[in-house]
């Protein structure tokens, strides 16, 4: 695979199971030479948001990646739009690092599920301020 | 220009201000200036065209994407930015900016999407959504 840009944190998938009458959304996340890091997201079935899902679970996912204490991040809003005549997924996000709480905005155009723009999006978000990209 | 004083961490680029100037012939020129914080150069980028809100929210995004330029020049960063579209649209109830990119880096080519809240400085929201949208080469704010 052609190399673009190096990323400390790289997004492998995004899967989403039934459980009962719960929906389980998770998100896969890469450190190279470190491992993987997985969040997870639960919802009703009959109530399931996949993209709010997606970026909640990428959020729990980066925490953890962050390999920090003081590391949160919270969707604070998701929203899909239509720009350019594309689907594109903006996400609102609180992340706090280091003692500073940070309002972040995240992008990220729908090209495959929901699930996984929603993740793409916190991504899009936190990148720089968790040094993660 | 108005100086903005946050420094997040991983910041390497901050954006610094941006300056609309009226021209002659119903244009007006809009000037960026980028502030490159590990050596504590500036560079100012410009661009010149029509009056009118739509018209300069596009020579803002010009003018970041020429200031830009010049850094990458700077950084012998093997980078071509392209504008592709501006737009302003509604998110979370409040107006909104995304500008469309095309970058390409060692002979391939992607499309880079920003986006910021349209604040009072509409011209200062299309510069931050042009810093997002390349953040990752930048680290910028």
């Amino acid at each position: 695979m052609k190399q673009w840009l190096a990323r400390r944190i790289r997004f492998l998938k995004s899967s989403a199971e039934h459980h009962g009458d719960l929906r389980r959304v998770s998100v896969e996340l890469l450190r190279p030479d470190e491992g993987t890091y997985v969040g997870w997201s639960e919802s009703p079935s009959s109530d399931v948001d996949l993209l709010r899902a997606g970026a909640e679970a990428a959020a729990e996912a980066v925490v953890n990646a962050a390999g920090t204490v003081d590391a949160q991040v919270r969707v604070e809003d998701i929203e899909r739009v239509k720009v350019f005549g594309r689907d594109v997924v903006v996400t609102l996000v609180s992340a706090t690092y280091k003692g500073q709480t940070f309002s972040l905005f995240g992008v990220c155009e729908v090209r495959d599920d929901d699930a996984t723009a929603g993740a793409l999006a916190v991504l899009s978000a936190t990148n720089r301020v968790l040094e993660l990209s | 220009m108005r100086p903005t004083v946050q420094h997040r961490p991983g910041e390497r680029v901050r954006f610094y201000g941006v300056q609309r100037i009226p021209v002659a012939g119903d244009k007006c020129r809009v000037r960026v200036r980028l502030d490159h914080l590990s050596d504590g150069s500036c560079y100012v980028g410009v661009a010149e065209g029509p009056s009118g809100l739509n018209h300069e929210l596009r020579l803002a995004a010009a003018a970041t994407l020429d200031a830009l330029r010049q850094l990458v020049k700077a950084m012998d960063l093997p980078v071509r930015f392209d504008l592709a579209e501006v737009a302003v649209f509604e998110a979370f109830g409040k107006r909104g900016v995304m500008v469309s990119i095309k970058a390409a880096y060692q002979n391939e080519a992607r499309s880079l999407l920003g986006f910021a809240p349209v604040e009072e400085e509409a011209a200062r929201s299309v510069a931050i959504a042009v810093l997002s949208a390349t953040n990752r080469f930048f680290a910028v704010a």
